[in-house]
């Protein structure tokens, strides 16, 4: 068995295109998706300053005073620049020096959006929350005039930010897809083509007519393929810190916790690719498998992180252990880990017994 | 001789087809022994079943006495198989190749390493060990393949055309090869479309054909099944008014000669398969003062056999 361990190895060194796909080619990936969609991820980053002219001479008393009250706010935290005009300079303001107008009507808001797309959602976002806000005073208001009174404004701003510890980028979330990626694609498929080669070269009845038994070359060929795992996931991992500087896990234990999942749910998906092509040798398994998992990590949005469709892209395996990374990743929460961490390996055990029991039927078509 | 590999009775059914159909033949220790038979005539799976790489519906195979499905293991170590593909690693060297294929009959360490040389030496191949197989020539690739079926030293070796689209010079290298493993105690199974290949090695050779039995022999027992009889052609020179018709019918009361006709300047006569001194034929001419300018014979070979077996049929 040892023999047909090693011989699984020295394939796998010595075939560029594996070594290609498993190791360069995640590791470019990360860099690539990492630097170029960061720039299309501009909105989670800076959205620069913002600048707003308003006017509220249209604006009920009591709307007017409570809406220049927020607007001094904003302006007084620094959330933006903000200059007081007539409702005709509002309705005719400047796109190129200013943001946005926004024109007190009564006591509605009406905004003029700006040229830049990402200020245009940042000012409605702000003044959205105003209008609930506002909202939810009002019908407070109605419900008990006399307990509004009552409220001591301290003067601080009721928002308190946690900060994750870590500053967190596209590069940082390429890292953990892309390793997710090559652990299914780089195992499955890895699994799948173990006897594939061997029916390509002829070689398999030369091993089934040795004295090794089939159980043997089958736990050889799943055990063979472990080394190869491990350098990928080093490989990937050790790429993006060392070369493109992205952070996984802030704590060394839930390092060790993550690249534990990522060993698992590899092993997992090495033995059902062995057992797709002990079940189906003759089937070219990269071609079936690598469409199949591109179309789930496009569906769990390892290529892009908008990409989601309720309700089904959770049910997906990827998505399911992307989503325990960024657990483990960003908030250093390890249960849903945890828990992929033991279906994989039940998974594991349970298709690796269902490969043995298939090997050892004595049989074959000619 | 002692019985070496022993097929009694073997069926092997694939659903309603009869793949192998009560087939019984024996091989001798240290013999080359010839499978013939046209495409899927039931040689593969014959050989499938005495290389356990399929099962049979009933019969036994024993291989040196032992059952092949009770001592599998044991059998298993003494069997080496040489298929009609090159079955190798092209991401390994010839002798990694060859260590690897040893490797799994429970050989290592310097015993390895002796057995892989020496398999390597015997087909020629010790200076091309570090070659990787998609650098070497097609015969080379076969050698290699030799090389990885016997590095063991099984005494049972099976050999599947294993000299397919090699040329003249490798040819000869393998069937000198192969005649060596037996010098040296192998009893090989040779399954050629070649049949001068099988006629050249092949101590003794069986027929089959729809998976049934047909004949098994030497040779010249096999060509003596189909046919006694063999043409010896003289071409002389016929004085005018000669009576060639008397000349032949004195011929044919000849031993040997069964018969013949004479046109031109040619006699063709039947000779009995076995003789094997025309000297009273050509004694007799001389009598005659007949010039004798040419002879030829036609024998029947292991082809003609084949056919007249097996049919003329495609398949």
């Amino acid at each position: 068995m040892l023999s047909i361990i090693l011989n699984s190895i020295r394939s796998y060194f010595r075939s560029g295109p594996n070594l290609f796909f498993t190791i360069f080619f995640p590791s470019v990936c990360v860099f690539f998706l990492g630097t170029f969609l960061e720039k299309v991820e501009a909105s989670d980053g800076a959205v620069g300053e913002l600048s707003v002219v308003y006017s509220v001479e249209n604006g009920d008393m009591f709307s007017a005073s409570a809406f220049e009250n927020f607007i001094h706010g904003l302006e007084s935290d620094g959330t933006l620049t903000t200059e007081k005009v007539s409702e005709m300079e509002a309705q005719n303001f400047d796109s190129d020096v200013c943001s946005a107008s926004v024109v007190l009507d009564g006591s509605d808001i009406v905004i003029y959006k700006g040229k830049d797309r990402i200020k245009n959602r940042t000012v409605k976002a702000i003044f959205d929350s105003y209008s609930k806000t506002a909202s939810a005073y009002m019908s407070a208001a109605a419900v008990d005039p006399m307990a509004l009174t009552g409220i001591k404004l301290s003067g601080e701003s009721f928002i308190q930010s946690k900060d994750l510890g870590t500053n967190r980028s596209m590069m940082d979330y390429y890292a953990v897809t892309m390793a997710v990626m090559i652990i299914f694609m780089g195992s499955c498929i890895s699994g799948a083509s173990a006897y594939t080669e061997e029916y390509d070269f002829f070689t398999i009845d030369r091993l089934n007519i040795s004295t090794v038994s089939k159980s043997k070359i089958y736990f050889g060929k799943i055990i063979g393929n472990m080394p190869m795992i491990i350098i990928q996931i080093a490989s990937v991992i050790l790429s993006s810190t060392l070369l493109f500087g992205a952070k996984y896990c802030n704590a060394p234990g839930l390092n060790l916790l993550l690249i534990a999942m990522f060993i698992s749910v590899s092993l997992a998906a090495l033995s059902v690719g062995v057992l797709i092509n002990l079940l189906w040798p003759k089937i070219p398994a990269p071609s079936v498998i690598t469409p199949l998992m591109w179309v789930m990590m496009f569906l769990s949005g390892t290529f892009q992180k908008d990409i989601h469709i309720n309700g089904f892209s959770e049910k997906l395996p990827i998505y399911a252990v992307q989503s325990a990374a960024f657990d483990l990743t960003v908030f250093s929460r390890t249960e849903k880990t945890v828990s992929v961490i033991i279906v994989s390996l039940i998974t594991f055990a349970v298709i690796v017994a269902a490969g043995a029991v298939k090997v050892s039927v004595r049989s074959k078509n000619i | 001789m002692k019985e070496f590999l022993a097929v009694k009775n073997l069926i092997k059914n694939y659903g309603d087809f009869c793949a192998v159909d009560d087939l019984s033949f024996s091989v001798y220790e240290g013999e080359i022994f010839g499978l013939l038979g046209p495409n899927g005539a039931g040689k593969s799976t014959t050989m499938n079943v005495i290389t356990s790489l399929s099962d049979f519906s009933k019969g036994s195979v024993s291989v040196n006495g032992m059952d092949i499905v009770k001592d599998k293991d044991k059998v298993k170590q003494i069997i080496g198989m040489v298929p009609q593909e090159i079955a190798v690693y092209p991401f390994l060297s010839a002798e990694e190749n060859v260590k690897f294929f040893a490797s799994l009959y429970g050989m290592s360490g310097n015993n390895l390493k002796k057995a892989a040389a020496e398999a390597l030496e015997f087909v020629g191949l010790s200076d091309r060990a570090k070659m990787k197989p998609k650098q070497m020539s097609g015969g080379m690739k076969r050698r290699l393949n030799i090389a990885c079926g016997i590095a063991h030293s099984p005494k049972l070796i099976i050999m599947d055309e294993p000299t397919v689209g090699v040329d003249a010079q490798s040819r000869e290298h393998i069937l000198n090869s192969i005649k060596a493993l037996r010098d040296r105690g192998a009893t090989v199974i040779y399954t050629s479309h070649y049949m001068n290949e099988v006629e050249a090695i092949c101590d003794r050779i069986a027929i089959i054909d729809h998976g049934r039995f047909i004949a098994c022999g030497t040779e010249r027992e096999l060509i003596s099944l189909v046919s006694d009889v063999k043409t010896l052609k003289i071409f002389t020179e016929f004085p005018a008014g000669f009576n060639k018709n008397g000349f032949v019918s004195e011929l044919s009361k000849l031993p040997d000669v069964k018969g013949g006709k004479a046109k031109e300047n040619e006699v063709t006569l039947e000779v009995s398969g076995t003789c094997r001194d025309f000297s009273l034929i050509l004694e007799y001419m001389r009598k005659q003062e007949l010039p004798i300018s040419g002879l030829s014979t036609e024998s029947i070979n292991l082809e003609d056999v084949f056919i007249a077996l097996t049919g003329s049929e495609l398949r």
